[in-house]
C-alpha cells in the first residue's frame, strides 16, 4: 500500500470513527496527560496499522481492534491502574454512588465512566461497543468472542447498567 | 437503556485530532526511543566487557583470566539476545488489528516466553564465566580470605537462583491465564 493511501485511510477513519476514540480513550484514562498521550499512540498506531490493512474487515472493525488494543495495553503498562473487576463480580457490589449525585447527564456520565473504568478485558470493551450501539455479531468480530458469549454479555450489561442508572433515565 | 447511549454518544470530547505530519514525527520519535534503549543496552554490556577486560590484564591468575573471557563472552551473548528480543517488542500497530482475544493471547505467550527463558538467555551464559573466576579468586587467595570470597560466590548463585526462579514461577502465572483463554 502506497503511503497516500495509508493517509487517506487515516483521514477517512479520523473522520467516520475520530469521535468514538475521543469517547474511548475518557473510558480507558482517567489522568489527562496520560490520555494525550494514549491519543498519541492511538493515532501513531493507526496510521501505522494502514499499512497492512488488507480489507478483509471493515474500517471500522479495523479501526475499533487497533484502538481498543493499544489502550488495553496501556492500561496494563499502568502500575497505577486500580483494581479491575469483572461484570459478574460488579453486579455483586454495591452501588455507593448517592441517587442524589446522578441527578443530571453529566453526572450519570462521569458515573458510567467511572464504572466503565473499573471493568477488567474483555468487558471493558463490550461496554464500550455496546454504547457505541453495535449489535452482538459487529462486537464478536471485533472482539474475536463467539456471538452467544456477547450476547450473554450485553444481557447482564443491560441488567447491570439498569440497576446503577434506574434503566438509563436521569433520577 | 437507550437515554444511557444516547448521552455516552453525545458527549464532548476534548481530544484534538492529529495532523499527519504530527504523526510522522511521532512514529520517527519511536523508531528513535526503540535506538536509544537498544544503545543503552549494548552500552552497559559494554561496560561489564571493560571491567572483566581489565580483570584479564589486572589478575594474572589463569583460571580467573579465562573465567573473565568467558565472562565477556557471556555478556556479549545476551546483548545480542536483548537486540534480537527487543526487535519482537511490539509498536503501537504492529500486530493491533487482531481481534482482542488474538492480541490477547500473542502478547500473553510473547511475555510468557520472555520470562521462561530468562535463565537460558540471560542467566545460563554468565554462570560459567563467574564460576570460574570465583574459583580462580579463593584458590589464589590466602587461605584467610577465601570463606569470604566463597560466601560472596554463594551469594551471587543464591540471587541467580532466586531470579530464575521467581521468573519461572511469573512464567507459569501467565500460562494459567493463556490456559484460562481456551476455556
Amino acid at each position: 500500500m502506497s503511503e497516500a493511501d495509508q493517509d487517506e485511510l487515516y483521514r477517512t477513519a479520523i473522520a467516520e470513527h475520530g469521535a468514538a476514540i475521543g469517547r474511548l480513550l475518557r473510558a480507558y484514562e482517567a489522568n489527562a496527560e496520560l490520555r494525550r498521550d494514549l491519543l498519541q499512540d492511538i493515532h501513531v498506531g493507526l496510521w501505522r496499522s494502514f499499512a497492512q490493512f488488507d480489507r478483509r474487515c471493515s474500517l471500522r472493525t479495523w479501526v475499533y481492534r487497533v484502538a481498543h488494543n493499544i489502550a488495553s495495553s496501556h492500561v496494563a503498562r499502568r502500575i497505577r491502574a486500580g483494581k479491575q473487576v469483572s461484570l459478574d463480580a460488579l453486579m455483586e457490589l454495591p452501588d455507593t454512588g448517592d441517587i442524589e449525585e446522578t441527578a443530571s447527564e453529566k453526572q450519570m456520565l462521569e458515573k458510567l465512566t467511572a464504572l466503565i473504568r473499573t471493568l477488567g478485558q474483555p468487558d471493558r470493551q463490550i461496554i464500550l461497543l455496546y454504547l457505541e450501539d453495535m449489535d452482538a455479531a459487529a462486537i464478536a468480530e471485533i472482539t474475536g468472542l463467539k456471538p452467544g458469549a456477547i450476547a450473554t454479555k450485553i444481557h447482564r450489561i443491560k441488567a447491570l447498567l439498569a440497576k446503577r442508572f434506574k434503566d438509563g433515565r436521569p433520577e | 437503556m437507550n437515554d444511557l447511549k444516547t448521552i455516552w454518544r453525545s458527549q464532548e470530547t476534548e481530544d484534538a485530532p492529529m495532523s499527519l505530519d504530527e504523526i510522522r514525527g511521532q512514529a520517527g520519535k519511536l523508531h528513535s526511543r526503540v535506538r536509544r534503549r537498544n544503545i543503552t543496552e549494548l552500552a552497559g554490556g559494554a561496560a561489564g566487557a571493560v571491567v572483566f577486560g581489565f580483570y584479564i590484564w589486572r589478575f594474572p591468575d589463569p583460571m580467573m583470566r579465562a573465567g573473565s573471557v568467558l565472562v565477556i563472552l557471556g555478556v556479549l551473548y545476551v546483548c545480542w539476545q536483548l537486540m534480537v528480543r527487543g526487535r519482537t517488542n511490539a509498536l503501537p500497530g504492529d500486530g493491533s488489528a487482531a481481534s482482542w482475544s488474538d492480541y490477547y493471547r500473542r502478547e500473553l505467550v510473547r511475555q510468557r516466553d520472555a520470562l521462561k527463558d530468562v535463565w537460558k538467555w540471560y542467566l545460563a551464559p554468565l554462570v560459567p564465566g563467574l564460576a570460574l573466576f570465583i574459583a580462580g579468586m579463593v584458590l589464589s587467595m590466602p587461605h584467610a580470605a577465601r570463606g569470604a570470597i566463597a560466601a560472596a560466590g554463594a551469594f551471587c548463585a543464591v540471587v541467580f537462583l532466586a531470579v530464575g526462579l521467581l521468573n519461572a514461577w511469573a512464567a507459569r502465572q501467565l500460562q494459567k491465564k493463556i490456559d484460562a483463554l481456551r476455556d
